[in-house]
């Protein structure tokens, strides 16, 4: 499996968890065009990048921060492929460094 | 000259509201899952009709008890709370009524959040310095619940009431340094937006609106953006504190204990990952406290002498960020 999609499967997973509500109309909807801030309040926004963190760790033995001057307009946040990417990109410039 | 913290107590009020009450009260909230990231069991909660200025009142009261100073020697109140009385008069006239203050005092309102406190000890210091006033009494308090509706679980999770009160005086020891920091551009994502002059209270400002998690608000409760507020104290508050300990020539290990603003357990441990402060040198009460805004630094430095973590001549570094974006950092050597 490769990066993107591992990171989007996680993403998913950890979204459905912090809540369900975030997950209504997949049906109809590509995950990664789910509008995440649409769809969690702040403090599921914050639990999310907290569970993210960690799950990254866990997954690939990576600490990123997934918040800084870069998100403060929250656009990485936007949905979960912009998300993915995001990460993604954190994870080849930590592996580059 | 300096000044050091001579005396500090704190006031809660008696209603605790835990977790189980929120989940009988709102059974579909997932309490559980929220409270892993929170860290918040339980807070108090002001009774109807019992205001930030009666939680300062009552701190006041005890620090005057316990202290053992005389009323009559404190030259200068400050208040800070974003939970007034009155929009005017200040609380600070109004506690200084029923305290019995002396006349002469200066007293004053800050209307800050949860940098408040690091900017009374800045003030404290300053004062003490330019004009020669001694014995400042610094209150901070607030009542956030009053401003929270009750079904909106993204901030009634989070905030509990409470009021502290620090008595400052001149010493050779106490305040090493403060830094401070403003972004006024993002001042919209912790907000009130109604009931200033701005958007004056009307029946269209207490109209109710349900967001996509189901949280109800209306325009004269609080609105808090809490993933903004994260990446701007991600964004600000480290490098705050490595400029105040750069500044000063010290590192971390310097510093026998850190107190953040307790925000939450989540922004906690995001910061203490991105400062890479040792677990052991944080101090964390917010599970029986829950954020008290302004209150929750001298909560949390009374709450760690009373458990013997700071002894003379260690260094503390103190932290609080918030509504704003405000935040700032102290770092006192303990007499």
């Amino acid at each position: 499996m490769q990066n993107s999609e591992k990171v989007e499967k996680l993403v998913y997973e950890v979204v459905k968890d912090i809540n369900k509500m975030a997950v209504q109309n997949l049906n109809t909807e590509r995950i990664g065009d789910i509008p995440l801030q649409e769809r969690l309040d702040s403090l599921a926004m914050v639990n999310l990048v907290v569970s993210l963190e960690e799950t990254i760790k866990q997954e690939f033995g990576i600490s990123i921060s997934l918040v800084g001057s870069d998100t403060e307009d929250s656009s990485p946040f936007k949905t979960i492929g912009s998300l993915v990417h995001y990460i993604c990109s954190q994870l080849e410039k930590k592996k580059r460094s | 000259m300096n000044c050091s913290i001579a005396a500090l107590e704190y006031f809660l009020p008696k209603k605790i509201v835990n977790n189980r009450d929120l989940l009988i009260e709102n059974p579909s909230w997932n309490i559980a899952e929220i409270v892993k990231k929170t860290g918040v069991d339980s807070r108090h909660i002001a009774a109807s009709g019992e205001t930030a200025l009666d939680l300062g009142y009552e701190a006041s009261k005890k620090l005057l008890n316990t202290s053992g100073i005389n009323k009559d020697d404190i030259g200068t109140l400050i208040f800070c709370t974003q939970s007034p009385d009155h929009i005017l008069p200040a609380n600070a006239n109004i506690l200084h009524n029923k305290l019995a203050l002396k006349d002469g005092v200066w007293a004053f309102d800050v209307n800050l959040a949860c940098s408040g406190y690091i900017y009374g000890l800045a003030l404290s210091k300053a004062l003490l310095n330019t004009y020669e006033l001694d014995n400042i009494l610094l209150v901070t308090a607030d009542t956030y619940s009053k401003y929270i509706h009750p079904k909106d679980k993204s901030v009634r999770m989070l905030f509990g009431d409470g009021a502290a009160a620090t008595l400052l005086r001149r010493s050779d020891y106490g305040i090493i340094d403060v830094t401070i920091g403003t972004f006024g551009k993002k001042y919209d994502k912790f907000i009130i937006p109604a009931g200033g002059l701005r958007i004056p209270r009307s029946r269209k400002t207490e109209e109710e609106i349900t967001d996509n998690s189901g949280n109800r608000r209306t325009q004269g409760n609080i609105f808090m953006e809490g993933f903004s507020l994260l990446s701007l104290a991600m964004a600000k508050v480290p490098e705050n504190i490595r400029q105040i300990l750069a500044k000063n020539n010290l590192k971390i290990e310097d510093i026998e204990l850190f107190i953040f603003h307790q925000a939450s357990k989540a922004v906690l441990d995001t910061l203490k990952k991105a400062t890479e402060i040792p677990e052991e040198k944080v101090f964390n009460n917010i599970a029986n406290i829950g954020n008290v805004v302004s209150a929750s630094i001298p909560i949390a430095l009374k709450d760690a002498l009373s458990a013997n973590k700071i002894k003379r001549g260690d260094k503390v570094l103190l932290c609080g960020f918030g509504a704003g974006f405000s935040w700032g950092s102290a770092i006192l050597e303990w007499g």
